[in-house]
């Protein structure tokens, strides 16, 4: 029989799962591990569809905990057996102890910035032809050429996109500083979304934080603002993809 | 209107629906602790997961479409 496994936290009670279904309808309960408690149901299917409702489901459950508690939410479609979850916990005490310390009483909010419209791409740079040779008399470009130039052109916008991406962190950084705990930068000058950022921000900042941001929207009118959350700290719950291989 | 975003008014429910569930997948499947190297789902719902796919191209052309929308009403 297999568990599906939506977080991990301590200091958790059965008052936070009341009648709680979860995915598969299996009845959402607390598993105790040592020092710190899974929330689990079981699943008796033979494969687990990535659908809204299943994945709504997942959310729902790990949102439930964090109206009483910091969890450390597992990644979506966890399936494991209790003997597989008593040798992750037992295996990784310690790691799990110091990721809880790091997100107690905090939640986390998102903040993307859409590409701005003076970072759209101006299109390549035009090669030298004839009429641009100076002396006019400068043969036009060949394919190769005309690619390393147009290349240089698109480097020298990323670079400068990259810089203005810093600055524009930097100010978040600035403006926010006092009001979160942590801050990870997850995508940077992708093809729409200019900056994403992950705050880790104590539940009793998260007004001021609020009222940080609707200060930093007006300031940087140019600038699209989404902001979401509360979430729980997926971001700052240790994973392959954001934590060093040892 | 859903108190997880903290922006403009939506003018599409759809589309802030849309927009949650983009943000909630690529929490859920981006991130968190994994106890194995693999997950092994099954396909139940194709454009569920052209969106994960997909996932900030068709969110941002989603944002893109709600923010331009709301700039336009805030001008009248």
């Amino acid at each position: 029989m297999r568990l599906y496994t939506y977080c991990l936290a301590d200091k958790l009670t059965p008052a936070l799962t009341p009648g709680l279904l979860g995915i598969g309808g299996g009845n959402v309960y607390l598993l105790p591990l040592g020092p710190v408690s899974a929330v689990v149901s079981e699943f008796h299917g033979e494969d687990l569809p990535l659908t809204r409702e299943n994945v709504g489901l997942h959310e729902q459950v790990i949102e439930n905990i964090l109206a009483g508690a910091s969890p450390l939410p597992f990644r979506f479609g966890t399936l494991v057996t209790e003997q597989e979850l008593k040798t992750y916990c037992d295996r990784h005490q310690s790691s799990i102890g110091a990721a809880l310390d790091r997100v107690r009483g905090c939640i986390e909010m998102n903040v993307k910035i859409i590409t701005p419209v003076w970072n759209q791409n101006p299109g390549p740079a035009k090669p030298l032809s004839l009429k641009e040779g100076g002396a006019g008399k400068t043969p036009p470009a060949g394919p190769g050429t005309s690619f390393l130039m147009e290349r240089a052109g698109e480097l020298k916008s990323e670079e400068a996109a990259r810089k203005q991406a810093e600055t524009i962190e930097a100010s978040i950084e600035r403006k926010l500083e006092g009001a979160i705990r942590e801050t990870r930068v997850s995508h940077r000058l992708g093809q729409q979304i200019f900056l994403a950022v992950a705050h880790l921000v104590e539940r009793r900042q998260l007004a001021r934080y609020q009222e940080l941001i609707r200060e930093l929207r007006s300031e940087q009118k140019d600038l699209h603002f989404l902001t979401s959350g509360p979430w729980p700290p997926y971001t700052f719950t240790p994973s392959p993809e954001t934590e060093p291989r040892p | 209107m859903n108190e997880k975003h903290q922006r403009n008014d939506p003018v599409n429910l759809s589309e802030e629906t849309d927009l949650l569930l983009l943000e909630t997948l690529d929490h859920a499947l981006n991130r968190g602790l994994v106890i194995s190297g693999e997950v092994t789902l099954s396909v139940a719902n194709v454009d569920l997961v052209f969106l994960g796919l997909n996932l900030l191209l068709s969110s941002t052309e989603t944002i893109k479409r709600t923010l331009d929308e709301t700039e336009r009403i805030q001008k009248r």
